[in-house]
């Protein structure tokens, strides 16, 4: 069975550049791979160990200027391919950039049909840079597929998946059929970051990119407006606790953390 | 007639000499071509270059044991037996050349007359060296092992055997003394003398010598036979080949990954999984070792409780290659991967090891190869990887924070940043931890600030990346080869006469490594620069003196890899009174690494006790108030244990504060 994977290039939360007056400078804050996308490849990895099949990796480059950016989505997509992926297709076209969830999610259902339209189609809870967890629902609308969300456990058997989302407070257990978008959380499985030695590797498998005319797409028209991302400076508490053994110092986090109102009791 | 009686009483059977000689010299040679066969898997070939300098190694490391009396008690020990033996094996030489080829064929005898009576005092000597030597290594064995020494009845075994032939040695001079050279030979023949006494009045003495003759005869033919099969081997494939063989290039070089792209391409990793993807110099190591367990007892890692012994896996793949298994990837099934990676690259080992083994190289192929398959290896040393891929830099820090940084240093005036076409006489590669750890960013301050009073034209990289060494004692060899190819190109655009480091990781790197790669810089460590400065009168001192105890603590990379020990120790003794400078237990060569290196400051195997623990307790028993440190791997790994009592410094910023006292 093939595996489909969304890959997104993030802005890299470690590297954010900023103007003076607090506007993210995008251009000059590189591109990351999206956390929980991580855990996607991996997860899918896992299933295709189980099943077998290929696993294709779609992405789509959300940020500008292509020229710069182009490159580091590059470099986003031979991760994902170090990390299992067997073959990747891109969509890199000025006219979308920057590109919103709802024109990402149509865009991608066509380059997802156009090439592989794999059955199982498996994503990141949310991506690091804009956390809105609406892609893998529009997608599915846009593919027909089913979809769950926040999955912390994916079980194949025969034509039914069985699916345990994580929801904060409690666990559910989901059954859904083929074919199908599943998000998957960051407990999902512990990824290993790549080496530089199996991302060179990665070069061999297949990497297309294709532009919104090989899709016989028209621009739509749908974009994020640059100056309502803004930095946010937040200065942390800082509170080091100390304390000789390592019981004490969880009591003492604990007692912290419910002051606090983190931890209801 | 002065001179050797020939097969004194035993005439009738002098061929079984030649007999068993044949005999012997038959398993002996066996053994040899075994060992090739071992060593020499691929089709590769022994390397005879640099043949003047493999000679040269021989006798100093293998005839001369330069280093087997690095500890002085096993040493003379050593020394006893081997000068003895080898005495007594050249004695037995020029016997059977008199008797098989001078006197057979030519009538001539080799020692006669005044030449034998010294040629019997030799003997005589040389026994006594060896039965001393040999009681000695009992008496070692029974009473005074060091901590992680194998001790086994065959190695008790081994030294009766050697006593045995000694004895039986004696015994046959003695009857042959009494039989012929009572009379004449006086005390050029002391020992058998004594013993022909105790014979006088033995009947049957004929009886006596053929036994005695047969057991000493076969006993000595047949060990020489079976060296290859015995811990005797030694003596050829350490001292001898491991010895001539040894790497021609400096041990903190580390060996050479040649044509790392094409490795790539066809799809395969550098460094090693299995045997076969060791080097044959490797292989030869371990056939080397013989088990002194120097080594282990000064390797940090195993002080500390840590799996890895040196020594156990040397011996581990020794007994890899007895079992076959070249093909099979040995960790973690056969090796656990916590040995490899508790190695912190100190090279207390290969400093110590008599026999010229590279402990450090055979782990560092192994984490090659663990790193290329991305599997068995630490989580946060696959960060480590990612971050200099991503930050250029293994922390993950942003590179922000180092223009930042710069830009503040330019403000206040201690240093200008590098232009292209100006010309420099130091340019200072300040390095990823002195950059971006707060505190060892106080070492480049303090460093620029004296330089710039010794009026120093210097400058800063507009960009600097990691130097790679992080990578390389990771094992990421790609990594490293890239960075050096982006550092080369950067530096090749400046024009310096040398470059300073405050980082004996950096130095060690572009001094040794960085020119096998075909980077070329004059690299100078900011201890070296700095007591040039006082020596030149350009830094001066007279009059600043620290009121405090200092001791210092020898960076392995700086000290034990790089011979540098006392251009520290002179700047230190200029800024305190000689008698509150004091050496902690392990100092200079037998320093004992802050368990920093090799990766270990961006992880922990968490077994055993800290061996920054371990070190930081070493200068708390000196009574020192302050920890002198070259390194800022050091002052990371000692200052998180030092507590209320000590405070850990960069040579660099006590100077600095002594010049600021003096005002």
């Amino acid at each position: 069975m093939d595996i489909g994977v969304l890959v997104k290039a993030s802005l890299d939360g470690n590297m954010i550049r900023a103007d003076p007056d607090g506007r993210i400078n995008i251009e000059n804050t590189p591109l990351l791979i999206s956390e929980y996308d991580r855990n996607a490849v991996v997860e899918a990895a896992r299933i295709k160990s189980e099943v077998g099949g290929k696993i294709y990796v779609y992405t789509l480059l959300t940020w500008g200027p292509t020229k710069k950016k182009k490159k580091e989505l590059e470099n986003v997509v031979r991760e994902a391919l170090a990390l299992g992926g067997d073959e990747a297709y891109a969509v890199v076209d000025d006219r979308v950039i920057p590109c919103d969830v709802t024109s990402t999610a149509y865009i991608l259902s066509n380059l997802i049909k156009k090439f592989g339209n794999p059955e199982l189609i498996l994503a990141g809870e949310a991506s690091m840079d804009m956390l809105s967890s609406q892609m893998p629902i529009r997608l599915a609308r846009h593919l027909g597929y089913n979809v769950v969300t926040f999955a912390r456990k994916i079980e194949l058997s025969d034509n039914k998946i069985r699916v345990t989302r994580d929801l904060e407070d409690k666990l559910e257990v989901v059954e859904t059929s083929l074919p199908a978008v599943i998000s998957v959380t960051g407990e999902i499985n512990r990824p290993k970051l790549p080496t530089l030695l199996q991302i060179r590797k990665a070069f061999a498998k297949p990497f297309k990119v294709v532009g919104l005319d090989e899709l016989e797409l028209e621009d739509t028209g749908r974009k994020i407006s640059y100056s309502d991302l803004r930095l946010i400076t937040i200065t942390r508490k800082n509170v080091i606790i100390e304390a000789d053994k390592l019981e004490d110092i969880a009591d003492i986090l604990i007692d912290k953390l419910i002051e606090e109102g983190v931890v209801r009791v | 007639m002065i001179g050797i009686e020939h097969f004194l009483y035993v005439e009738d059977i002098e061929i079984l000499v030649y007999i068993f000689t044949v005999i012997s010299g038959a398993i002996f040679i066996y053994g040899l071509y075994r060992s090739y066969r071992r060593w020499f898997r691929k089709g590769e070939k022994p390397s005879f270059d640099n043949f003047w300098t493999r000679l040269y190694n021989l006798v100093k490391y293998g005839l001369l044991q330069r280093k087997v009396v690095y500890r002085p008690f096993e040493g003379s020990m050593h020394l006893l037996i081997y000068i003895g033996f080898i005495i007594l094996f050249i004695g037995t030489l020029i016997r059977a050349f008199e008797a098989d080829i001078t006197l057979k064929f030519l009538g001539y005898r080799v020692v006669s007359g005044s030449s034998y009576l010294i040629y019997k005092l030799f003997l005589n000597i040389g026994g006594l060296l060896a039965i001393i030597g040999i009681i000695i290594a009992f008496i070692r064995r029974i009473f005074l092992k060091s901590e992680n020494l194998p001790d086994t009845l065959s190695d008790y075994l081994l030294l009766l055997l050697l006593l045995i032939i000694l004895i039986t040695g004696f015994v046959l001079d003695g009857i042959s003394t009494l039989a012929y050279r009572y009379e004449w030979v006086n005390n050029y023949d002391f020992i058998g003398l004594y013993i022909a006494d105790l014979f006088k009045n033995v009947e049957n003495i004929e009886i006596i010598y053929r036994v005695t003759w047969l057991i000493h005869m076969a006993l000595a033919i047949f060990s020489v036979g079976f060296i290859p099969y015995t811990k005797l081997y030694h003596i050829i494939v350490g001292g001898i080949l491991n010895t001539f063989f040894s790497r021609n290039y400096h041990p903190a070089a580390f060996k050479k990954i040649e044509n790392i792209d094409e490795i790539i391409e066809k799809g395969e990793t550098p460094g090693a999984l299995t045997l076969n993807d060791l080097s044959w110099k490797e292989r030869m190591d371990y056939d080397a070792c013989i088990k002194c367990a120097r080594c282990t007892d000064n390797c940090p890692a195993a002080s500390s409780g840590k799996p890895l012994s040196p020594m156990d896996l040397m011996l581990k793949m020794r007994s890899f290659i007895d079992q076959g298994i070249y093909n099979k990837e040995l960790i973690p099934d056969y090796l656990d991967k916590d040995i490899i990676w508790s190695c912190v690259t100190c090279g207390a080992c290969v400093y110590q090891c008599p026999l010229l083994i590279h402990h450090v190289e055979t782990i560092l192929d192994f984490r090659r190869g663990l790193i290329g398959k991305g599997e068995n290896v630490p989580e946060e040393l696959l960060e480590v990887s990612y971050n200099l891929m991503r930050y250029g830099n293994p922390m993950g820090n942003d590179p922000i924070n180092r223009e930042e940084f710069i830009k503040e240093l330019v403000d206040e005036g201690l240093v200008e940043i590098a232009e292209e076409g100006s010309e420099y006489d130091y340019i200072y590669w300040i390095g990823c931890q002195s950059t971006y750890d707060p505190a060892d960013k106080e070492i480049a301050r303090s460093l620029l600030k004296i330089l710039k009073k010794a009026g120093l034209k210097i400058a800063v990289l507009p960009e600097e990346n990691c130097c790679g060494e992080p990578a390389r004692r990771i094992g990421d060899e790609l990594m490293f080869s890239e960075l050096v190819k982006m550092n080369g190109e950067i530096l090749s655009k400046y024009k310096f006469k040398r470059l300073v480091v405050n980082c004996p990781h950096g130095y060690n790197i572009f001094k040794h490594e960085y020119p096998l790669y075909g980077v070329k810089i004059e690299v100078i460590h900011h201890t070296q620069l700095l007591n040039e400065l006082i020596r030149k009168g350009l830094v001066k001192l007279d009059g600043g003196k620290i009121d405090k105890k200092i001791t210092y603590h020898d960076p392995c990379y700086l000290g034990r890899w790089n011979n540098i020990f006392d251009e520290p120790r002179n700047i230190l003794k200029e800024v305190v009174k000689n008698e509150y400078l004091v050496e902690m237990r392990h100092n200079r060569e037998r320093s004992f690494c802050c368990g920093g290196g090799g990766g270990h400051l961006f992880f922990d195997i968490k077994i055993g006790e800290r061996i920054s623990k371990i070190r930081m307790n070493e200068a708390l028993e000196t009574g020192a108030s302050i920890l002198a440190v070259a390194c800022p791997y050091c002052k990371i790994m000692l200052h998180s244990e030092a507590g209320e009592k000590i405070k850990v410094m960069d040579i660099s910023e006590i100077l600095a504060e002594a010049l600021t006292e003096k005002k």
